[in-house]
């Protein structure tokens, strides 16, 4: 949500409410949605840590963290994407495109590049995330569409291009980034810390952030107002495309090789991540913060299942139900 | 027992802190017109909303044929016998007219599952009959290909075909003609004669004196006053609306020399058209230059195309020095114009979004860096607030809580904040009380006296003819007329709207 700094006053009175209670009523205003899931994800972790000893460990912690990391990068760019009132379905895509891509042009011809790996897998996915963006805002197609037949292509190209075989024996060097640590925290986290700061900042604080905003809420009121909405529509794809490639570089990382069917999922659990986090499917409306909240939940959610020895295959119904439940509290929460 | 159809008793409705109505009561007699007036935010529309059934009351009781009611949604209202057509077109757009006028209707379906379209079409004719009234679309028509104001005309019939003994129009005359607007008080008028009651939402004064019987004025969530229609007259209404004696609207004008052209447009032609009109006008300086016409004349058309909305098949816009058609409105703004668009809900705000945020908007577009500066724009926010008296007690909440005239200002101040040479203005005052009608007045005024251009579309000829310098008048497409301040007068404008001019060379 967009902040505005001050006091409130109405035009030719004085300041009528101190300005610390007055920025306690808009954060609860701005934030109700968000603060009902926190509370969801807080019931839901008291639950857990009764039903399983084993919850509240430090070994299950990791678990959890690398589980919302892996969704948690892309969600951010899937964020951006469900705020210009769009969607995109083709990140699992990309991500196994790009890292496939990068990885076969490291260990081509024998010699193992490690930063021309690294480079190009970034690179390829900045394209692909571009030319989702491109086709939406310039061709003026759906994004549902767009991305969904992205999701195919880039599927299928991963096949072609890596004959269906994973790259394995991958360099310690490009494995720095799924395995490494830094202080004895896992680089992963750190990246994906750093990457939702910057995405906070970005939607909250910057002129781009806003016109994402701006976009989702009436985009021809917008265009009206002199947004150009075609570029800024066409960023969060291009943003999305890149975060798909650091996550496939972080999962191939960790795996130790580079499998075609990387990111299979990503798309359903990324949208449910943002979703369950109280945005909005029709734009405009939601935050980061909802997503970091819908993305534990679904990481904790999978994790507790499986320390309840769970059938893995009721993990999926338990997601819906979560799903669901949270765009009725959403819709609840909105109606004010 | 009591002669009244309707009685609203105590009726209180709060939306988020602020009082919509405070205790009011509104009457109705059985085979009366009464028109309820007030400014924006005054509540008329609240009440409607729930004799109708569309809102809840807060407390209050509703008293209908002497017995205590309580309508828990608009069905129960509908059984009632009241119908409401509301300002809102309530339409389904893929369907045809009969099925949207039929929609509910059990008998229109056979069995109670088959849609029998050649029984609702029948029996639209006769609905239309019965009222007296020649249809003016084949009930077959998708509603969707219709003009707003056929649109509307299908609301009514809807309205109409529920045998409703009192019938709510909320503002219903909005998108119509002169012509249909006599259609339509000639059906009120024969219906009222068979003992119809009509409650009428409005802020037109000639039509309430045209129309109604009694007339209640509700003033800030509280009744004004009830009056009889053939004793009362327009001060004194106006003076209950608004609690004060207002200026004489024609003293608002100020006579002004104006200065260098600031736009100039040279055989401009719409997008679609490969032969058409070409439109070609000049405004200058310190001038308000009106653009009257009927709906469909294409004036919105025109100054979205001179303003890069829409895209133009050929011709030249001049703006400010610099020529060449304009592409997009972000061109339009780079060369210091601006428009409030016609729908401000749909194309002027950004509705769930803060207040702030909507005046910010434009202002960040044509000269935001990466960084947005909270401080200053807040302040900068502020000050057009005060400027424009924009009535919003935190300028964080969504522009969806404000009233449609303060809505309006906020628009304005999205334009006023990039302080442009040439403002567009389409319909500003469309469905806007008379107090903030004539603020926005005197700030359209104030803006031309500050030696910029204007360009003002509106319906509203009143309007025009106090506010314009000169009056372009359209049809069709095409500049039919300019009339200058002095020769302009309501005869004339609509003679030339209509087509049947009276020695129909172009003046000047």
């Amino acid at each position: 949500m967009a902040e505005s700094v001050g006091m409130e006053t109405r035009p030719g009175q004085e300041v009528v409410k101190p300005a610390s209670r007055e920025h306690g009523r808009r954060f609860l205003n701005a934030y109700r949605v968000e603060l009902a899931m926190l509370g969801a994800l807080a019931l839901l972790c008291v639950v857990l840590s009764v039903l399983s000893p084993n919850f509240v460990t430090a070994g299950n912690l990791r678990n959890v963290l690398w589980q919302v990391t892996a969704i948690g990068i892309i969600a951010i760019g899937q964020t951006f994407v469900i705020l210009t009132g769009g969607i995109d379905l083709s990140v699992g895509g990309i991500a196994a495109l790009s890292a496939m891509a990068g990885g076969l042009l490291m260990t081509s011809g024998g010699a193992e590049n490690v930063a021309i790996g690294l480079i190009a897998t970034l690179i390829v996915g900045l394209m692909i995330g571009t030319a989702n963006g491109l086709l939406v805002s310039y061709g003026r197609l759906a994004p549902f569409i767009v991305t969904l037949g992205m999701l195919s292509i880039t599927n299928s190209l991963t096949y072609v291009i890596s004959d269906a075989t994973s790259i394995v024996g991958l360099p310690d060097a490009y494995r720095f980034w799924g395995r490494g640590e830094i202080f004895g925290i896992p680089l992963y986290l750190i990246t994906f810390v750093v990457l939702f700061v910057l995405g906070q900042i970005f939607l909250s604080r910057t002129k781009p952030g806003r016109f994402i905003y701006a976009i989702g809420s009436n985009e021809e009121a917008a265009r009206l107002s002199g947004v150009n909405v075609r570029i800024y529509k066409t960023l969060p794809y291009a943003i999305t495309g890149l975060l798909c490639a650091i996550a496939a570089l972080i999962l191939s990382g960790k795996l130790g090789a580079i499998d075609p069917d990387t990111g299979t999922g990503l798309e359903l659990r990324t949208i449910a991540a943002v979703v369950i986090g109280g945005t909005s499917l029709f734009g405009g409306k939601g935050s980061l913060y909802g997503t970091l909240i819908g993305v534990f939940l679904i990481g904790i959610l999978n994790n507790g299942l499986n320390l309840l020895r769970v059938n893995a295959f009721w993990q999926g119904t338990a997601v819906g139900v979560v799903i669901i439940l949270s765009v009725l509290i959403e819709r609840i929460s909105r109606r004010r | 027992m009591s002669e009244l159809l309707l009685q609203a008793h105590d009726i209180t409705k709060r939306y988020g802190g602020i009082d919509a109505l405070n205790a009011v009561h509104l009457e109705i007699l059985p085979g009366e017109v009464m028109a309820l007036m007030g400014e924006n935010g005054a509540g008329k529309s609240t009440m409607a909303k729930i004799i109708a059934g569309v809102e809840r009351p807060d407390s209050g009781t509703l008293e209908w044929d002497d017995a205590l009611v309580t309508f828990r949604d608009t069905r129960d209202a509908t059984r009632a016998g009241i119908a409401i057509v509301l300002q809102e077109l309530s339409l389904i757009p893929d369907l045809s007219v009969a099925e949207n006028i039929f929609l509910v209707h059990e008998d229109a379906y056979r069995g109670g599952w088959w849609l029998d379209r050649r029984n609702i079409n029948r029996a639209t004719h006769e609905l239309a009959r019965r009222l007296g009234w020649d249809l003016p679309v084949a009930p077959d028509r998708k509603v969707s290909d219709l003009t707003v104001a056929e649109q509307q005309m299908v609301e009514i019939l809807r309205a109409l075909s529920l045998d409703a003994r009192l019938v709510i129009l909320d503002e219903p005359t909005a998108s119509l003609s002169a012509h249909e607007v006599d259609i339509l008080f000639n059906l009120v008028r024969r219906l009222r004669a068979q003992g119809t009651s009509f409650l009428v939402v409005t802020h037109r004064l000639e039509e309430v004196f045209a129309l109604s019987d009694r007339i209640t004025v509700y003033r800030d969530g509280k009744l004004s006053g009830v009056f009889e229609t053939a004793r009362t007259n327009q001060p004194e209404l106006i003076r209950a609306m608004v609690g004060r004696d207002l200026g004489d609207l024609f003293q608002i004008r100020q006579r002004r020399v104006p200065g260098e052209p600031v736009l100039t447009v040279r055989r401009l032609a719409l997008g679609n058209q490969r032969t058409g009109p070409e439109a070609s006008l000049t405004v200058r300086r310190g001038e308000i230059v009106g653009i009257a016409g009927l709906v469909g004349a294409g004036r919105t058309e025109l100054v979205r195309t001179i303003f890069g909305a829409d895209r133009a098949a050929h011709g030249d816009v001049e703006l400010n020095g610099r020529a060449g058609l304009i592409r997009s409105p972000e061109e339009a703004i780079g060369r210091r114009s601006a428009m409030v668009p016609e729908d401000r809900k749909a194309q002027g705000l950004l509705i769930d979004l803060p207040i702030a945020d909507n005046v910010e908007l434009a202002d960040l577009a044509a000269n935001g860096g990466f960084w947005l500066r909270p401080r200053e724009m807040h302040r900068a926010v502020r000050r057009l607030q005060d400027e424009l008296r924009i009535k919003a007690p935190r300028l964080w909440q969504s522009a969806s809580s404000l009233s449609g005239g303060n809505q309006q200002k906020v628009v304005i101040a999205k334009w006023l904040a990039i302080d442009p040479d040439l403002l567009i203005l389409d319909e500003p005052t469309r469905g806007i009380d008379i107090g903030t009608k004539f603020e926005l007045y005197k700030l359209i005024d104030g803006f031309a006296e500050r030696g910029k251009g204007v360009l003002l579309v509106s319906s509203d000829l009143l309007e025009l003819l106090a506010l314009a310098d000169r009056i372009l008048v359209m049809r069709n497409g095409a500049i039919v007329a300019e009339l200058g301040h002095d020769a302009a007068s309501e005869e004339a404008i609509l003679a030339y709207a209509v087509g049947d001019a009276i020695g129909s060379a172009v003046p000047g």
